[in-house]
Parts: structure tokens; sequence; C-alpha cells
């Protein structure tokens, strides 16, 4: 039978735990929150969202290999929560045949664009309002909007994403490069909604 | 085109220079590349990037104290438990359920036996049991049968089968504490896994439960037998408590294997009584 002893140092212990795990979470507050808000389209759940990941992360941060990055293990956790937590009550835009999409896509962008439209295109997204930037974004087919806000705007790489979503690489590249071209195709409404192109 | 996509991340590995090249002679493809990370730079524009709401950051760290004070509750009250005269602290125990209802996140709980009151402790028994036989003969022991598995993947996977209940354990091999064996319990009021680790020279038994299911959340104190016992629950553990003569166990239920290494570095493993 196993006989084990309360330890009298079991609460500085659990200071100095705590004190590096805030010391290296604090700092990533505003990016999961906005990683969150992103997921969660909404502000409340985004709260309540990044906050959960804050604790689970505190609870499993004896996980945490010391030198591997930090915030992509922040996302990874976000990513699962909301996944596991929140996704179920979410409204909005649901999955859409991966198919379709591209092959519409593709057709579309295909045609009528030149490098000499190159330029005033650009110009003319970098003028829309952030508003139809985040509806844009919001509109986007989860599969593609959670790469999207990892890869783009969290800035992860994509291997890091790639764990954080449980996906293979190549999954990433792909979802990536059609999120950014369905997002494009809304933004060019936008535009021309506009009058900018 | 997807290459182009991730040339712009500079995620393309050896065909970068070849897409390169090509980009250089071509009208259309150098469009693209342009127009994509336009979009890319347009969703790093700094103005998505919202503030945390006011009291963000002091929420999270309620959630912190929260997991702190669940880590050590289940401890600390049967310390203050045992604190008490020995026909006081079931009822400070009982009492004390209420408080476990606020408790966040995953949690530790093990078999604790702290010796506050001197008097009513054997000279040399300083510490928690584990007796999850003891449990188990009076709650379980008429169903059990044996356990075929030897591995925490194949217990992990029998687990999920019969109950339907994930358990985590680690997937790393543990340096304190291994996985020994288990068995399943089908009992009227156990019915689940028990999962027995060795801890350097001891035995630790656990029992890892459907949630909500064999000792169930807010079930009340009940005797079975001579005996009493206190049920309780911390988050995703269900406990279990009684005392016999002047020891008191506890059972925790859902506890897996990392959570218990966890435990085992912050518990100082004393000699079995005895030894």
């Amino acid at each position: 039978l196993p006989v084990l002893r309360g330890p009298g140092s079991q609460e500085s212990r659990g200071d100095n735990r705590r004190a590096e795990f805030e010391a290296l979470a604090h700092k990533y507050s505003r990016d999961i929150y906005n990683g969150a808000l992103r997921m969660t389209r909404s502000r409340d759940d985004a709260e309540d969202l990044a906050q959960d990941t804050f604790v689970k992360a505190y609870a499993s941060f004896h996980q945490f290999r010391r030198g591997t990055n930090f915030k992509a293990w922040l996302f990874r956790i976000l990513t699962n929560t909301y996944i596991n937590a929140y996704r179920r009550r979410q409204r909005g835009p649901e999955f859409v045949a991966l198919d379709d999409l591209t092959a519409d896509q593709v057709a579309k962008t295909r045609s009528g664009e030149g490098a000499s439209q190159a330029e005033p295109e650009e110009a003319a997204l970098a003028r829309l309002p952030d508003e139809e930037v985040e509806a844009a974004l919001e509109e986007l087919p989860e599969a593609f909007r959670l790469v999207v806000i990892l890869a783009d705007m969290q800035e992860l790489g994509y291997r890091d994403v790639a764990q954080a979503l449980d996906i293979p690489i190549g999954t990433v590249r792909s979802r990536l490069f059609r999120g950014r071209r369905l997002l494009r195709r809304r933004l060019r409404e936008y535009a021309a909604a506009r009058g900018l192109i | 085109m997807e290459a182009i996509s991730a040339l712009a991340d500079d995620e393309l590995g050896a065909e970068a220079e070849a897409v390169r090249a090509h980009l250089e002679s071509c009208v259309a493809c150098r469009a693209e590349y342009g127009s994509l990370v336009a979009v890319r730079d347009l969703l790093r524009r700094p103005s998505l990037s919202k503030s945390v709401p006011e009291g963000f950051w002091a929420a999270v760290e309620r959630g912190l104290d929260a997991h702190d004070r669940a880590g050590e509750g289940v401890i600390g009250r049967l310390r203050s438990a045992l604190a008490q005269t020995p026909r006081a602290w079931p009822m400070r125990f009982a009492r004390n359920v209420a408080l476990a209802g606020a408790a966040v996140g995953a949690l530790l709980a093990v078999l604790w036996f702290l010796p506050t009151h001197q008097e009513q402790v054997a000279s040399s028994t300083t510490a928690l049991k584990a007796i999850a036989l003891d449990f188990e003969g009076h709650m379980g022991r008429e169903a059990a049968e044996p356990f075929p598995y030897h591995t925490p993947a194949e217990a992990r996977n029998a687990f999920l089968a019969t109950v339907g209940y994930p358990v985590s354990m680690a997937t790393a091999p543990a340096q304190s504490v291994s996985f020994v064996g288990g068995r399943v319990l089908r009992g009227p009021r156990l019915n689940g896994i028990e999962l027995t680790y060795a801890l350097g020279p001891h035995r630790v038994s656990l029992y890892q439960v459907p949630d909500g299911g064999s000792i169930p959340v807010g079930m009340a104190d009940q005797a079975y037998g001579s005996r009493r016992y206190y049920f309780d629950t911390l988050g995703a553990c269900n406990i279990v408590a009684w005392q016999e003569n002047d020891v008191l166990y506890a059972l925790a239920s859902n506890l897996d294997h990392l959570t218990l290494l966890q435990l085992a570095r912050q518990v100082q493993v004393a000699p079995p009584v005895g030894a």
C-alpha cells in the first residue's frame, strides 16, 4: 500500500509554477482573445472561450515542453476548446463542400484578371473598412476560416497550424490558398459595391 | 497556384526557387501572387486586432485561483476534517461538499490521510493509504471481472469501448509512475475501471468511472454495511471518502495518468508502514 505524505513545500512550488505560467501567458492575452473573437464571432463567447483557454492551459502547463512555441501551444488549446465546446452553439455558415467552392472559385478568378488590374485592385481592397473585412472573414466556411485565423491573422507557421487543427500540412496549405481566394472574391464584391473597383 | 500562396508565406521549401523563377516570366502568376499577399496583409491590419475587454485578465486570474484551490481543496478539506474530533469530521466534510461545486479544471485528488490529530493516529501511520480493493470489496467486488489489458493504451481503448468516456493517459512513459494493470468493475455502485500504478515501491489503485456515472455527481452520503461513505465531486473528479478506525481514506475517479504523475511530484513518498 502506498503511503504518501503531504509536502510542506507544495505551496511555494505551486506559486513558482503559476508565476512562470502568468509571465508567459499574459502577453498572449490579446492574441488569444482576438483568435477567439474571430472563431466565435461573438464578443461574449470570445471572452469566455479565451478565459477557458488560459485556465485549461494552466491546468496542463506541466505538459508544455519548455523551449517550444508557447503561442502555438496556446492556440492549439484554444482551437481544441473551440471545436469541442463552442462550435456547437455557433450560428452562421457551415461547411460547404470544398470541391464546389474551389471549382467555382478557380473559374471566376482566372477570368478577367490581368497584371494591369492588380495594382488598382490591391489599393482598392486596402481602402475597405474594417467592418467589411471582418464580414468577409465571418462568412468564410469554418474549415477555411480557422486556417486563415491561425496563419494569416496570428501568423503561425504551417506546421503549428497543422498541429493546432490536427490536419496535415498539405491540407493547411491548400485550405489557406482556397480561403484567401474566397476572401478575395468577397472583398472584391464589397469593393465593387463601393465603387472602388 | 497553391504554391504561389505558400511562397508568399515562405513555406514552400524546395519548390521555392522554381516558382520564383516562374513568377519572373509570368505576368498572370505575378498578379496572383500580389493579390494573395494583399488579401493576407489586409487581415494583418492592426485595427482588426481588438483590445481585450476590461477585466479580462482578472477573470483569468480568478480561474487560476479556482484551479489552485481545487488542487489543494480535497487535501485541505480532508486535512481540516481530520483536525476535528473524529465524530465531527464527517459533518464538516459534508458541509464542504457545496464548496466543491465551484471548483474548476482538472483536479488532483488521491487517497490522503494526514496526521493532524495525533492521538487518533497510530504512531507509525502518518499518511494516507490507497485501499481501492477495500472500497471495491464493499461496492463492486461481486461483479469484478478479470482485466485482460496490460498497457495504458489497451486500457484506454477498452475503457472507451466499455463506457464511452475518454480517459486521457500519458503517452510518454512515466519516469516515476508506471502502469501495472487494471480490471473492469461492474457493480451496483461502482461501474468502471480500476487502474493500478507502481509509484516507487508502492501501488496505487485508481478508479476511472463514466462521467457522472457510478459515483454520481451530488450523490448523498450513504452507509454500506458498517461504513459510511462520503461522496463529493470536484470538476471531473468524483471522490468518495470514508473513515476506518483512525484513518481517513479517499478515492478519486477520473484521475488520469498525467494527473497522477503531477501529484507524485508534489507529494513525498514515505516508506510503507512497517517497512
